[in-house]
């Protein structure tokens, strides 16, 4: 637990009477989280030179980055519970002046803008307790209400918490919550393969997120028996060490002993990460040392299982490549129970290999060559991606293997261009999503709660509209007043509703029931204001989303030569 | 630790009190909260911004 003043940021271009404002993020959950959240600070600091940055995180999985932080942040902060316990002795009195000794220390700071970038409680009552002139992300008031004042942080915590429907990765969420300019030039680009040395991370969090032992030893195995002038290091941590050993004493690559090197337990992040810079390959499941390789700007293929969101925590740089299974239950919640892990069996690893293999050959990347190289059932069972930025600065996957979008793909992609318009005010230009006869059904019954999700929001403007009339009325009548406020709920239990039968409209009621439990307003009349504004935008919302769908629906038909039905009528 | 634990606990009961008479629980009350939070957490630290 310890703050640095770092000097190796000084900046000379800001005039010397100037004082720097203190922006300090908060990042209390794992190591890959917090690359993610140093990779958004690194570009407020290229961008931004009259600031100061701190960081805030748990000292077990922030202080392995500090050789990293202490490029970003001026300011660091470690909260570790063993040391505050084990201060406080077993006493509550005395741990409690440990705890404080820790915000008295972080509270030293005249921080301008704290931003909460994890969505716990211990980090909402943390940027509760420490002093600042703004606050971002989760807090808590006096009265423990949890509040959410700006919008992109309502808008993780409605959607991204929320729904299978985010179309964004979290870095470029904390580009927005930050409201940094993205990357449009200079983007971060992977380079190019030009030696065989493969570094590979076969582990991740959770059994879900990774493959079995055996699927890796396939991979090794016939990358070294097809590319004899390559050599591959495992790398992991003490806890992996009994996994890495299943892959080392393995009979098929007993031959290969030699060209496989095991750093599992041995190397630190920091050796890690420039064992990844010597590199030129980085295979192995979504976890924080493929955010590592893009630091790197290494080659990357990921393997994403279990509950992990490719769009979400994919190494963020161009060009990398990502394979997901096509299970109808991938992504999966962590509460989800399974026994099978069938996504696991859905990515087979000829398919994982048929891309390795065109990496290290220096082919390229196509449709034709994945069918080339794989029978047709393991390439139907699986998405491949290559990761690129849109023009307007966005990280993106694009799908190798077209015309595979399930209905959640199509929306989020839909979502997408309706998010950044209404939070952002900014146009993204994307390709039309590619329907089938399923996807197409899907989209119309979506339509349909659209149209019930519009409808409510109207009648939410028009009872908050009856309530600020009767407020303004020479006599108001309470008793009025209270009869609309029970319609506004009923409402609002609709949307629900509506949600449950309509699961694709669940990102829009998602964020403005949120909008609405964070109203601005002091007064009964501010607050009824603010209601009629969330539900005018609702309804806003609804609309866009309609017409977008209904431009894809429209190319689908042209495409396939559909007539129209009566099931496209529009707003 | 299992006198802090039952302090704490508490200490915690009083504020949902507070909370569920409809009155303001004291600021520095948060800090009893931070704490519980981080105990509750501290084995099971969550990936993502998944809901703990």
């Amino acid at each position: 637990m310890s703050a640095k003043k770092l000097d190796q940021n000084e900046n000379t271009e800001t005039p010397p009477n100037a004082v720097k404002k203190t922006i300090c993020l908060v990042q209390l959950t794992r190591i890959g989280d917090v690359i993610q959240v140093l990779q958004a600070a690194n570009r407020l600091k290229e961008t931004r030179d009259d600031i100061e940055l701190a960081f805030i995180g748990r000292e077990r999985f922030s202080k392995p980055l500090e050789f990293l932080l202490k490029q970003v942040f001026d300011y660091i902060y470690y909260i570790n519970l063993p040391t505050i316990l084990n201060k406080g002795q077993g006493s509550l009195d005395t741990t409690m002046l440990a705890l404080n000794d820790f915000l008295e220390d972080v509270n030293q700071l005249k921080i301008s803008a704290l931003i909460n970038y994890s969505y716990s409680r211990s980090s909402g009552y943390l940027c509760s307790l420490i002093h600042a002139d703004h606050r971002l992300g989760v807090h808590f008031d006096n009265n423990s209400n949890l509040l959410i004042n700006d919008n992109w942080s309502q808008y993780v915590y409605s959607n991204v918490l929320g729904t299978e429907l985010n179309p964004f990765s979290l870095v470029d969420l904390y580009f927005k919550t930050l409201g940094v300019k993205p990357y449009i030039e200079e983007i971060p680009i992977v380079r190019p393969v030009e030696n065989k040395n493969i570094v590979i991370h076969p582990f991740a969090s959770s059994p879900r997120k990774r493959w079995k032992e055996n699927k890796w030893i396939e991979i090794i195995y016939k990358i070294l028996k097809e590319h004899p002038d390559s050599n591959v290091s495992i790398v992991g941590s003490k806890e992996d060490i009994g996994p890495t050993n299943i892959i080392l004493n393995s009979a098929v690559l007993s031959q290969f002993r030699n060209r496989i090197m095991s750093h599992v337990g041995l190397k630190n992040i920091e050796e890690v990460y420039h064992l990844l810079g010597k590199s030129d390959l980085f295979i192995g499941h979504d976890s924080m040392v493929g955010h590592l390789a893009s630091l790197q700007s290494i080659q990357t293929l990921t393997i994403s299982l279990g509950t992990v969101r490719p769009i979400e925590t994919s190494p963020y740089l161009a060009g990398g490549y990502v394979l997901s299974p096509r299970t109808n239950c991938f992504p999966c919640k962590p509460s989800d129970s399974c026994q099978i892990f069938q996504c696991h069996l859905d990515i087979t690893h000829q398919l994982a290999f048929s891309v390795i293999n065109l990496l290290l050959n220096k082919q390229e990347i196509t449709e034709e060559n994945i069918y080339r190289d794989n029978i047709s059932m393991h390439v139907s069972s699986a998405n491949l991606y290559r990761s690129d930025f849109s023009k307007e600065g966005l990280f993106r996957l694009n799908p190798i293997i077209e015309n595979r979008a399930g209905i959640n793909e199509i929306l989020a992609k839909i979502y997408r261009v309706n998010w950044s318009f209404i939070i952002n005010d900014s146009d993204e230009t994307i390709k039309q999503p590619e329907l089938n006869k399923q996807t197409h059904a899907e989209l119309l019954q979506t339509l349909q709660g659209l149209t019930s999700l519009y409808e409510l929001a109207e009648f939410g403007k028009k009872y908050s509209k009856y309530i600020l009339e009767e407020i303004s009325s020479t006599t108001p009548d309470i008793l009025k007043i209270k009869d609309y406020s029970a319609k506004i709920d009923e409402i609002d239990a609709l949307k629900d509703i509506v949600k449950k039968s309509h699961p694709g409209t669940a990102p829009i009621i998602n964020y403005y029931k949120m909008k609405k439990g964070n109203l601005a307003g002091n007064n009964l009349v501010q607050l009824t204001e603010s209601s009629y504004l969330v539900y005018h935008e609702c309804a806003q919302c609804c609309s866009i989303v309609y017409e977008l769908i209904e431009q894809t629906i429209a190319e689908y038909k042209l495409k396939n030569n559909i007539t129209l039905t009566q099931n496209d009528q529009s707003l | 630790m299992k006198d802090l634990v039952s302090e704490l606990k508490n200490e915690i009961d009083h504020i949902k009190k507070i909370a569920k008479e409809g009155q303001d629980v004291p600021f520095e009350k948060l800090n009893y909260l931070l704490l519980a939070s981080l105990m509750e957490e501290e084995e099971n630290v969550s990936e993502k911004v998944r809901p703990e």
